[in-house]
């Protein structure tokens, strides 16, 4: 039996050519029983490639190549304090970049081998290996000496032959090193230094090699000099180390080699519990997260708990006490403790730093996480069970991510490794892998192929899987006319492709987790490698799964844009009303804000404010807590495509009978009037008619997920329903759960999703300027700002222009029903002329702005097109304007590269204002600015132009559409807003539009049979006439089934030119050449729009 | 790193090593095997890379003598994976 000892997978980044399953996956296939994974530089690949090993029954061996100034030398771990040396060596080498690459210093390896845990391979490429193969064989010995120092035992000499003519891989040079290592009785290992599974994959290693030094293939890049370097059986191994014996002219030196390999391997074989910890939990130290005086973590948590609860008034009560007690004991029984008080640290942290924090997922059914403050969700009062979150029958720790206001994550983060010290606290990594763009790119660069060609080819390719690429090239007409699509007609693409396939997953980068934090206890750093991320926080080599095996506690902490508005709003409110809001303690019970929800104008409010959740909501008329709760879980892709919607909606609206099955099930159905809905119920039906214990019941809901489980599952419940329930009933049950449990949402995740939900829909029903200030700033939503500011104004807030001397960096409410355009809002406008303007104000006078805020020319002039000057000169006067002030500014500029400047005159500080006479901006021109420098319409509605047009058509406002019976053909006309082509239940495609038209948004469904005619117009015009009838879905529920779609801009052109009669005669459902003219979309605004987000389109699912 | 591929010639095989081979028109018998390697072919230097050869060449490097003659010399034997062609691709005579 052989054993490969260096093998570099896809995770020596543009070096190593195949993934870690494959790998493991050809090992298995050759009948290997051990084998080592050895990156260059890094161990990211360690724990997925033993984790990968154990499945295929494989001892894992784990090395580092390590580059060390310009030699590598193959390490390897012995046992588990071997791995911490790994972990410590490729942390330190990461200190040291050369070139920004890693480069360990050898006194760190020497000190690591000294302690005898791990084994220095010298190789080829060793400082020992090149002076052998120059045959300066007196520095050779001089160098082997050094090594000596660690100890013999710890070194070993590797022999490889690629069977090279001449050079460090061929036979040759192996025989001279295998006749040193003889001559100095140092063991001799044979390994194939393996950097591609077949020798088909040798070419991925050529075309890597053009990567990493960025230049076109060619002889002098490559690495290799043949394709002997690939996985090689054990046969082949045992051919090559006769071959190597008998150039070293010693035959029996063969099975020596071969046996010393194999006794390496042996000694370097790691068990992943014992050596790597697989399975364990390590948690920070107790004493860290416990006070003094306690005498455990244990009784800390219960203390602390039982306090919380006393606090709440809550502890008097028998089902709290007693459910907190069922919860202390599974964590009493799990050792998880500690993990709660960490947990609970964390947010305590978070609150200090005076930042909004909430929990979401199942967390929020934990009483122990309500007591401690990390959930906001009282899980009794809304039937949230423990079981779904944390479960005596599984060990692994429970999940807990915590939402925090976005724009200060990173602040937390400083907070948690000061806290918990740099020694625990980390950041998770991912691994950004090859798509097939990139790959497109790379490959073709490395190919020779034009760069510009590449890059129409990658940017034409829809995201596909590499192995879908060729049936893309034959089907997409963007790409006929390519020289692409003609060498692949001609068959001249296929290594290219082969080649691109072959990058596809290959890891491409390390990154740092967009909001994974890793904590463990003092001797982290001795089980992870540690690299810093491109912002400077160190991370962990190893990714969530790699964490999970090795039981570290991964905090998410999620940057949650909603959180951050909801923070501005406070701070708004406390300071137009003087009033502290803590927004975690209003009543979930208010009147006004059911209203608000119910009446479905909740645009901003987080969650419920998409046309498909504003529909929901009409027809559901939310009254309660709970009906939010329900409203989440349904608004969801299973839900909406399994139609579980129209049966709740029946039973909720009376409209057909409630069935409860069974009359004992009615307490866990009655909430959702006999629909399943959450997985909590679920879990309480299972456990309900089986008479097993929740925790049992949700490890069958589990199950229930895949058709083998649903299998073995029907049979046990069969088995155990209990005798009071008739044969009938428990087949409806099982129906019920077969079907629902795929779908079914966990409730408590629901619950904590609620409540920033209800938070922003209370903020907007109660202080509307504040949640606009807040929605505005952070822009947490689906909508283009200007419809949130229409939005505002039909919440009678006003408006205030941006003003230089006024307007923030941020919007600011300035009273209860006034709000501040931001100066974030100006185009081109940066941080640093921000900054001044705020420190300088007030301005005196455009000239005293201009030397002053020292902002660039064109965002001067932006300002004064914007009317940020206008309050300052009391524009629009009689003999003044803003071109006026736009002549000043040229003069301004231009004596300023003048010598008064220069000599510090300060000539024109005192200005007056020429008048020009010339005309002031028209309306039209005033909202041409406004949206290309703010990207919205604030003098009048973008409509406003075409107010005859509409009113000739006796067009239907928004506000007014109540008035209309089912069916009503109208017309409407506004501005879109959002796009969306979400997949529905039936397969085919509806293109959602929803647009704006001053008095609030209208959404508009057109099926298959209007999208021919009208698809086009609909995605690429922006003002839009439409035509549709009236679809009533409820007491609020709205919206229009469109069967037409014209582009204003140009109906408005034929209107001026050729009269109403021939506008009506295009517009009468059999003609529609017009719709499918495309044509630009704007006649007042500029052509040039501006590069921001002035509409949403989605591919977005039903659910988002 | 050359593509080499000169003359054709018909080689005799002893297992996988060749034992004698016929060039011009004059029977050669390998005395000795000096050497033995593989090269690759730059693959992505082909005209036309659909077409390229994308296997490697194994060389041996062999003493041979003309059989009924002192003649003889040190050859360079080349042949693609299957060793169904074989090439001749340096004499030192």
């Amino acid at each position: 039996m052989f054993t490969h000892l260096n093998i570099t997978s896809g995770f020596s980044l543009q070096y190593g050519t195949c993934t870690i399953e494959n790998l493991v996956r050809q090992a298995k296939k050759l009948g290997f029983s051990k084998l080592a994974l050895t990156d260059h530089d890094t161990l990211a690949g360690a724990i997925a490639f033993a984790a990968a090993c154990e499945k295929e029954n494989i001892k894992p061996i784990l090395g580092v190549n390590f580059k060390i100034n310009n030699s590598r030398v193959v390490v390897l771990a012995k046992n588990a304090l071997g791995f911490s040396s790994l972990c410590r060596l490729v942390s330190l080498a990461n200190q040291n970049l050369i070139n920004h690459k890693p480069n360990l210093m050898s006194e760190y390896l020497f000190s690591e081998l000294k302690d005898n845990n791990l084994v220095a391979i010298l190789g080829p490429y060793s400082n020992l290996g090149q002076a052998i193969k120059a045959k300066q064989f007196l520095a050779a010995q001089e160098i082997l000496s050094h090594w000596l120092t660690v100890g013999r035992h710890n070194l070993a000499i590797e022999i490889v032959t690629h069977q090279a003519s001449k050079n460090a891989f061929s036979t040759s040079n192996a025989a001279s090193l295998l006749k040193f290592a003889k001559s100095n009785q140092i063991r001799a290992v044979l390994t194939n230094a393996v950097r591609y599974l077949t020798t088909e994959d040798a070419r991925t290693a050529d075309v890597l090699d053009a990567i990493r030094t960025k230049q076109k293939l060619s002889s002098n890049r490559i690495e290799r000099t043949n394709s002997q370097g690939y996985l090689k059986n054990s046969f082949e191994m045992a051919a090559l180390a006769q071959e190597v014996a008998s150039a070293a002219g010693q035959n029996d030196l063969a099975a020596l080699l071969i046996k010393f390999t194999e006794d390496l391997a042996l000694e370097c074989s790691l068990d992943l519990v014992k050596d790597l910890g697989f399975g364990s939990i390590s948690l920070p130290e107790t004493e860290l997260v416990i006070k003094k005086k306690s005498p455990s973590a244990h009784s800390e948590l219960t203390a602390r708990c039982e306090a919380a609860l006393a606090d709440k008034a809550l502890l008097k009560k028998t089902n709290y006490r007693e459910r907190l007690a069922a919860e202390l004991a599974v964590i009493a029984q799990l050792n998880f403790a500690s993990y709660f008080l960490t947990v609970a640290e964390v947010v305590n942290l978070t609150k200090r730093l005076k930042i909004r924090v909430a929990a979401r997922g199942s967390g929020a059914g934990s009483l122990v996480n309500y007591a401690l403050g990390i959930s906001g969700v009282d899980p009794i009062k809304h039937g949230l069970v423990m079981e779904r979150f944390l479960s005596p029958l599984r060990t692994a720790l429970p999940d807990i991510d915590i939402d925090v206001e976005s724009h200060r994550r990173l602040e937390i983060y400083d907070a948690i490794i000061e806290r918990f010290g740099a020694e625990r606290a980390i950041c998770l990594s991912m691994r950004d892998t090859y798509r097939v763009r990139h790959a497109i790119r790379d490959v073709g660069a490395a190919l020779g192929y034009p760069a510009g060609e590449i890059n129409v080819f990658a940017k034409a390719l829809p995201r596909v899987r590499a192995r879908d690429i060729r049936l893309a090239l034959s089907e997409l007409p963007e790409l006929r006319k390519s020289n692409f699509y003609k060498l692949f007609i001609q068959g001249k693409l296929d290594t290219y492709l082969d080649l691109v396939e072959k990058l596809d997953g290959l890891p491409r980068n390390l990154a740092m987790h967009p909001c994974g934090i890793i904590l463990s206890n003092s001797d982290l750093l001795n089980r992870t490698s540690v690299v810093n991320s491109a912002s400077g926080y160190p991370m962990s080599e190893f990714d969530k799964d790699d964490v999970e095996n090795l039981g570290f506690l991964k905090l998410d902490v999620l940057g949650v844009r909603m959180q951050s508005a909801l923070s501005h709003a406070v701070a708004e409110i406390k300071k137009t009303e003087n009033l502290e809001i803590n927004l975690d303690e209003v009543s979930l019970t208010d009147n006004k804000t059911f209203e608000l929800i119910q009446s479905t104008k909740v645009l901003g409010c987080f969650q419920i404010e998409s046309p498909g959740q504003r529909e929901l909501i009409g027809k559901f008329s939310p009254e309660i807590f709970n009906d939010l709760i329900i409203d989440i879980s349904l608004f969801r892709p299973g839900p909406m495509k399994s139609d579980m919607i129209n049966p709740f909606l029946m039973a909720r609206n009376g409209f057909s009978k409630v069935n409860y099955l069974h009359p004992e099930l009615k307490p866990i159905l009655e909430e959702t009037w006999g629909v399943v809905v959450f997985h909590e119920q679920v879990i309480k039906l299972i456990s309900a008619v089986t008479g097993c214990s929740l925790a049992e019941a949700d490890e069958k809901r589990r199950q229930l997920a895949s058709f083998d489980g649903q299998l073995a599952v029907s049979r046990w419940f069969a088995e155990n329903a209990l005798k009071k329930y008739s044969l009938e009933v428990i087949q409806q049950i099982w129906q019920i759960l077969q079907s629902f449990a795929a779908f079914g949402f966990c409730k408590a995740h629901a619950a904590a999703f609620a409540l920033p939900t209800y938070q922003s829909a209370w903020l907007k029903a109660h202080y509307p300027a504040a949640f606009f200030a807040g929605v505005l700033t952070h822009d947490p939503g689906m909508y283009p700002k200007r419809l949130l500011i229409n939005d505002a104004k039909n919440f009678k807030i006003k408006i205030l222009p941006l003003d230089i001397n006024f307007s923030d960096k941020v919007y600011r409410a300035e009273t209860s029903d006034s709000l501040r355009i931001s100066l974030s809002e100006v185009r081109g406008i940066n941080e640093a002329e921000i900054e001044r303007i705020l420190q300088y104000r007030p301005f005196n006078s455009l000239a005293d702005f201009w030397h002053r805020a020292r902002a660039s020319r064109p965002v001067v002039e932006r300002l004064i097109l914007a009317g940020a000057f206008d309050a300052l000169y009391n524009l629009p006067s009689k003999n003044l304007n803003r071109r006026d002030l736009l002549m000043q500014l040229d003069r301004l500029d231009h004596v300023s590269g003048s010598d008064h400047a220069q000599l510090g005159l300060g000539v024109f500080l005192k200005e007056e204002i020429v008048s020009h006479k010339l005309p002031d901006l028209t309306l039209d021109e005033i909202l041409k600015y406004e949206i290309e420098i703010l990207g919205m319409d604030l003098t009048c509605h973008l409509t406003y132009f075409y107010k005859d047009l509409l009113q000739d058509l006796n067009i239907v406002f928004s506000k007014n559409l109540l008035n209309y019976r089912q069916n009503t053909e109208v017309f409407m006309a506004g501005v879109k807003v959002a796009t969306q082509t979400p997949p529905v239940k039936s397969g085919k495609r509806v293109i959602f539009l929803t647009i704006d038209d001053t008095t609030g948004p209208i959404d508009a469904a057109f099926f298959e049979n209007s999208q021919k005619d009208y698809a086009q117009t609909v995605f690429n015009s922006w003002l839009l006439l439409i035509r549709g009838n009236i679809r009533r879905t409820g007491a609020r529920g709205i919206s229009l089934v469109a069967t037409g779609a014209w582009d204003l801009t140009k109906i408005d052109q034929i209107y001026k030119s050729s009269g109403l009669t021939q506008v009506k005669e295009i517009l009468t459902p059999s003609d529609s050449r017009l719709s499918r003219v495309s044509m630009p979309a704007l006649a007042h605004t500029a052509t040039n729009l501006p590069s921001r987000k002035l509409w949403q389109a989605s591919a977005g699912s039903s659910g988002s | 790193m050359r593509l080499r591929r000169s003359e054709v010639v018909t080689v005799a095989l002893d297992g996988l090593k060749p034992s004698g081979f016929i060039y011009n028109n004059h029977k050669y018998l390998v005395i000795e095997h000096l050497a033995r390697w593989f090269e690759m072919i730059p693959w992505w230097a082909a005209t036309d890379l659909a077409y390229a050869n994308l296997g490697e060449q194994e060389i041996w490097r062999v003493v041979a003598r003309r059989t009924n003659s002192s003649h003889g010399g040190v050859f360079d034997l080349i042949t693609t994976e299957n060793n169904s062609h074989w090439y001749l691709s340096r004499v030192i005579d």
